[in-house]
């Protein structure tokens, strides 16, 4: 759906995006995580071409962008929506108005724009709004004014930039189950920026982590979560799988639980599911001590993280059992 | 004390409502014109645009540095060319549009400037022309700043206007001048003074009414 070939953005002193090759498919939410500066705001707008490349190749739905004339640019970023961190209304126009905008652009008939903005806030949940004024709407209200208007014309990628960022956790939730709904509804394709683990991990199947311009890791969120290559996608990771409160440090639980052997296990998928301690016990000659942990979903399936203290007999014919479930044993000393 | 002639009086007062009207319509057009043209050759980083900006914007700057009984002045042969008489409120008219129109035009500039940069980006996403973001995007969001700038505008033209009018422009401050001040008529002057403030007044409340109206940030 949307190819990305070793693209280049130079400004005048910096270098933004540093030759970035991807490929989004269609039907995908795709997400690009990393930390401010690391040119992933400018890499999103360069797929309308908002920002234009200084090299490389650039396809949507295997069309050119970078060879078409102005007029056609214009008719083929209609069919991609885009939505912002700070919404970007019209302050001065309602939110029918707000929604009816890309359609007037694109001069559609007056009575099938009424039909189809109506239909658009009824499908985000704002239509009792829609003669309001956008500084009449709470963040939330004013995002999916956002995402209304960005489906206007019915497009076949929607971009994301930092949609989240500037709304509260529970209004977070909100938005992004509502961009999952219209993925799954319409089989849009989405692009999401994003600096937070939380927001890529709950909506994205696959995600890249970008950094100084360049993507240094991209896979599935679950891959990223079980084995994180780079040490900037290891901390995205902990984001997540930090341990709220009193955590203690690998070295301080050795300290403090002394006996038998202490293990991290890290599994994902089916084994979240399974009854796997109590099964453990009862297998084996086994106590089994849980110290800390965590489960993490997203939307490739369950990630697991529990440290555990094992004593007993059968020490290590439980680890050996562990492992073969492809369980991830990592022994503590 | 000679009684007022009323006659005279409300003859100045059209005289000062018609330059000031006319005047103020003109600018209105060429001011926002200007605006945009400094706003968008701001922008551009082409060559081009560079001089039309430098050189728009120095104009701008020369034109309201003079004092604007220098530039009635300067402007004699202009007039003269123009209209053919350098008297009467007509031939203020010259003067007073290339007095107010540099004003307003900064002051459209400054409204255009605030714009919120991503609302424009959001309008190029969609796919609208230039045109499109000028008629549907910038106007209609800069129009509080359109409003109430053409509304300062015109109250400094009403000013304008008496200063035109002493040098023989017709109008209220023509009157005042002449009759009140030559001729010793204190009445007169005050009378002419009344009637300015209450023009002063009435297009001050109505440009804030609509500026309050056509504003929903």
């Amino acid at each position: 759906m949307i190819r990305l070939e070793n693209v280049v953005k130079h400004y005048r002193t910096t270098e933004a995006v540093n030759g970035v090759t991807l490929t989004i498919n269609k039907g995908e939410i795709y997400g690009i995580i990393g930390y401010s500066g690391a040119g992933k705001s400018t890499l999103i707008r360069m797929i309308n071409l908002l920002e234009k490349p200084t090299s490389g190749k650039l396809y949507v739905n295997e069309i050119d962008l970078l060879g078409l004339s102005p007029k056609e640019l214009r008719l083929q970023r209609r069919k991609i929506g885009m939505i912002f961190q700070h919404f970007n209304l019209l302050s001065n126009k309602t939110v029918f108005d707000n929604v009816a905008f890309p359609l007037k652009i694109a001069k559609v008939k007056k009575d099938i724009i009424h039909n189809r903005v109506t239909e658009l806030l009824n499908l985000v949940g704002v239509s009792s709004k829609a003669n309001h004024y956008p500084s009449e709407l709470s963040g939330g209200e004013k995002q999916r004014v956002g995402i209304a208007r960005a489906l206007a014309n019915n497009p076949e990628v929607l971009l994301c930039d930092e949609v989240t960022s500037a709304l509260d956790p529970e209004t977070t939730k909100q938005i992004l189950n509502l961009l999952k709904t219209i993925n799954e509804k319409f089989g849009i394709t989405i692009v999401l920026i994003s600096h937070e683990m939380a927001v890529v991990k709950e909506i994205c199947h696959r995600v890249a982590v970008m950094e100084k311009g360049k993507i240094i890791e991209e896979g599935l969120v679950i891959s990223l979560f079980t084995s994180p290559q780079t040490k900037t996608a290891q901390n995205f990771v902990k984001q997540i799988t930090d341990l709220n409160g009193d955590v203690l440090e690998d070295e301080k639980l050795k300290v403090k639980y002394p006996e038998g052997i202490l293990v991290k296990l890290q599994y994902i998928n089916d084994n979240v599911e399974k009854p796997l301690i109590s099964s453990l016990v009862k297998m084996f000659d086994i106590d089994v001590n849980i110290l800390q942990g965590k489960i993490i979903p997203t939307s490739n399936g369950s990630y697991g993280l529990l440290y555990v203290q094992l004593t007993g007999n059968d020490l290590s014919q439980a680890i050996k059992h562990l492992e073969k479930q492809g369980i991830e044993v990592k022994r503590i000393d | 004390m000679t009684k007022l002639d009323w006659k005279f009086m409300f003859e100045a007062l059209k005289e000062t409502l018609y330059m000031t009207f006319m005047t103020t319509f003109i600018t209105f057009f060429l001011g926002l014109g200007l605006g945009l043209l400094l706003y968008f050759s701001s922008k551009r980083e082409e060559r081009v645009f560079k001089v039309i900006n430098f050189l728009t914007s120095q104009i701008i700057n020369i034109l309201r540095a003079i004092p604007f009984i220098i530039l009635i002045i300067l402007l004699i042969p202009f007039t003269r060319l123009i209209v053919g008489t350098i008297l009467g409120p007509t031939a203020a008219l010259p003067a007073l549009i290339v007095g107010c129109v540099p004003f307003y035009a900064r002051l459209v500039m400054i409204g255009l400037n605030e714009v919120d940069k991503g609302v424009i980006e959001a309008s190029k996403a969609f796919g609208a022309t230039n045109f499109q973001i000028i008629t549907r995007v910038l106007i209609p969001e800069a129009l509080p700043a359109i409003i109430s700038g053409i509304t300062v505008t015109c109250v400094t033209l009403v000013g304008y206007t008496a200063l035109a009018g002493a040098i023989g422009a017709g109008g209220l401050g023509h009157l005042a001048y002449m009759e009140g001040f030559q001729r010793g008529r204190n009445q007169v002057t005050l009378v002419a003074t009344l009637f300015l403030l209450v023009i002063v007044f009435i297009i001050q409340l109505t440009g804030d009414y609509i500026t309050k109206k056509v504003d929903k940030r």
